[in-house]
C-alpha cells in the first residue's frame, strides 16, 4: 500500500521527490508496525513506551478467595460477560467488571499457576 | 488474557521458575505493560512477551480462557468458582461497547497471530481456516453474541464445518468430512460417526483491530474470507 501510495505521489512531484516521500513514508512506518522476527523488542519498547503512572499504582489480586456459583449468582448478572479459565477440571471466572478495577492478577488454577489481565 | 507465570530454566542445571506479576505503570503502544517481581523485566500482558529486562524475548505461555456470558459459563462449569471485587467496567468496559467491526477473535502463535473480524464471525457463524499450517474454526453463538475457537483437527484428520442447527436446542455445526453434528461452542460430537470425540480447545482471544494490529506488527494477519485460502502468510494483513 505504501509503495502504490509513494509512486502516485511521485508522479505528482517529479522523480526526485521519489526518495523523499519515501523516507516520509519511511518514518511513519516505523511508527506503525515492527517485525517481531528481526526487531529487537527493547528497542521497539523503547521508542513506544512512556511512564503512564507509578509503578504498582494500580491493584492486583494474588491467589484471591474465590467464591461458589451459587454465591455468585446473587451479585452477577446472568448476560455480564466473565474471562472463564478450566485447567484439569479446576474452572474459575474472572467478571469482566471486577478486572475493571484489578486488572492484573496471580493464581494458581489446576496446579498452574497463572496470570489473568483484562 | 490468561498466561502461565512458568517460564523455561534460564540455562542447564537451573530450575524452572514460576513469576509474580505488577502493574508497571508503563503504557506500550496503547496497553499497560507488566513486571515480574523476580527479575522486574518489563511484559507486554497481551502478548506474553518479554519486551525488555533480564528475561528479554521469553514468552509466557498463553492458556485456553474463554470471554463468555456468565449464564453461559456457569452452565457449563456448575463447580466454577468466582472472584468477587470492587465493580467497575471503567474504561476497559468499553472495549465491549465497541462496534462489531472494530474489534475480532484472535489465535496467536508467539508473536504471529491471526484474527477474524466479529462481522465476519457474526454474519457466518462458522469459519474454518488456516495459519501456520493449522487447521482451525471460529465458531459464534447469535444468542449471545460470543465466540470461540478450535483447532478443527482429530489426530492426522483434518474437519470443516458447517453451521447447523438443532429445534430447541443450542447452536450445532456439521463436519463435511463425515456429516457428524457437533456442538458448536462446547466442541463435542454429538452424533454421527465421530459421536464423543472433542475438539481441543485453541486460544482464541478477542482484540480491538486497531490494537491488535499495533501489538503484533508484521505479526498480525487477518482474515479476509475472498482470499483466505490462497493468503496464510503472516504478513497478509497490509
Amino acid at each position: 500500500m505504501d509503495r502504490k501510495a509513494s509512486t502516485a505521489v511521485g508522479r505528482v512531484m517529479g522523480r526526485r521527490a521519489l526518495p523523499l516521500v519515501l523516507m516520509f513514508l519511511g518514518t511513519l512506518g516505523a511508527g506503525r508496525s515492527w517485525d517481531p522476527a528481526r526487531d529487537d523488542p527493547g528497542r521497539e519498547f523503547d521508542r513506544h513506551a512512556r511512564q503512564a503512572v507509578p509503578r504498582d499504582a494500580f491493584p492486583v489480586f494474588d491467589e484471591p478467595e474465590m467464591v461458589s456459583a451459587a454465591r455468585a449468582n446473587r451479585v452477577l448478572r446472568p448476560g455480564e460477560w466473565v474471562i472463564g479459565v478450566d485447567i484439569q477440571g479446576d474452572a474459575r471466572a474472572y467478571p469482566v467488571a471486577v478486572m475493571g478495577v484489578a486488572e492484573l492478577g496471580n493464581d494458581v488454577v489446576g496446579g498452574e499457576p497463572i496470570t489473568v489481565c483484562w | 488474557m490468561v498466561h502461565s507465570r512458568r517460564i523455561p530454566a534460564q540455562g542447564p542445571g537451573k530450575p524452572q521458575r514460576v513469576l509474580h506479576f505488577g502493574h508497571a505503570g508503563l503504557l506500550y503502544r496503547q496497553s499497560f505493560v507488566v513486571y515480574d517481581r523476580e527479575t522486574g523485566s518489563l511484559w507486554n500482558h497481551s502478548t506474553g512477551l518479554c519486551m525488555k529486562g533480564p528475561l528479554q524475548g521469553s514468552q509466557l505461555r498463553i492458556l485456553p480462557a474463554r470471554m463468555t456470558r456468565w449464564q453461559r459459563w456457569r452452565a457449563l462449569h456448575p463447580q466454577t468458582r468466582v472472584l468477587l471485587g470492587p465493580r467497575n467496567e471503567g474504561f476497559m468496559g468499553s472495549f465491549l461497547r465497541a462496534r462489531a467491526d472494530a474489534y475480532g477473535l484472535a489465535v496467536s502463535f508467539g508473536m504471529h497471530s491471526r484474527l477474524v473480524p466479529y462481522t465476519v464471525l457474526r454474519e457466518r457463524e462458522v469459519v474454518n481456516d488456516r495459519f501456520r499450517g493449522v487447521p482451525y474454526v471460529f465458531v459464534f453463538d447469535p444468542r449471545d453474541r460470543t465466540s470461540f475457537a478450535f483447532r478443527a483437527r482429530l489426530g492426522q484428520r483434518v474437519l470443516h464445518f458447517e453451521p447447523a442447527s438443532e429445534p430447541g436446542a443450542g447452536p450445532r455445526m456439521r463436519d463435511r468430512e463425515t456429516g457428524s453434528l457437533w456442538d458448536r461452542m462446547g466442541g463435542t460430537a454429538l452424533s454421527g460417526e465421530l459421536r464423543g470425540q472433542h475438539l481441543e480447545p485453541a486460544l482464541g482471544v478477542p482484540w480491538l483491530v486497531q490494537r491488535w494490529r499495533a501489538i503484533y506488527g508484521e505479526g498480525a494477519s487477518l482474515y479476509a474470507p475472498a482470499a483466505t485460502r490462497a493468503s496464510e502468510h503472516p504478513t497478509g494483513v497490509r
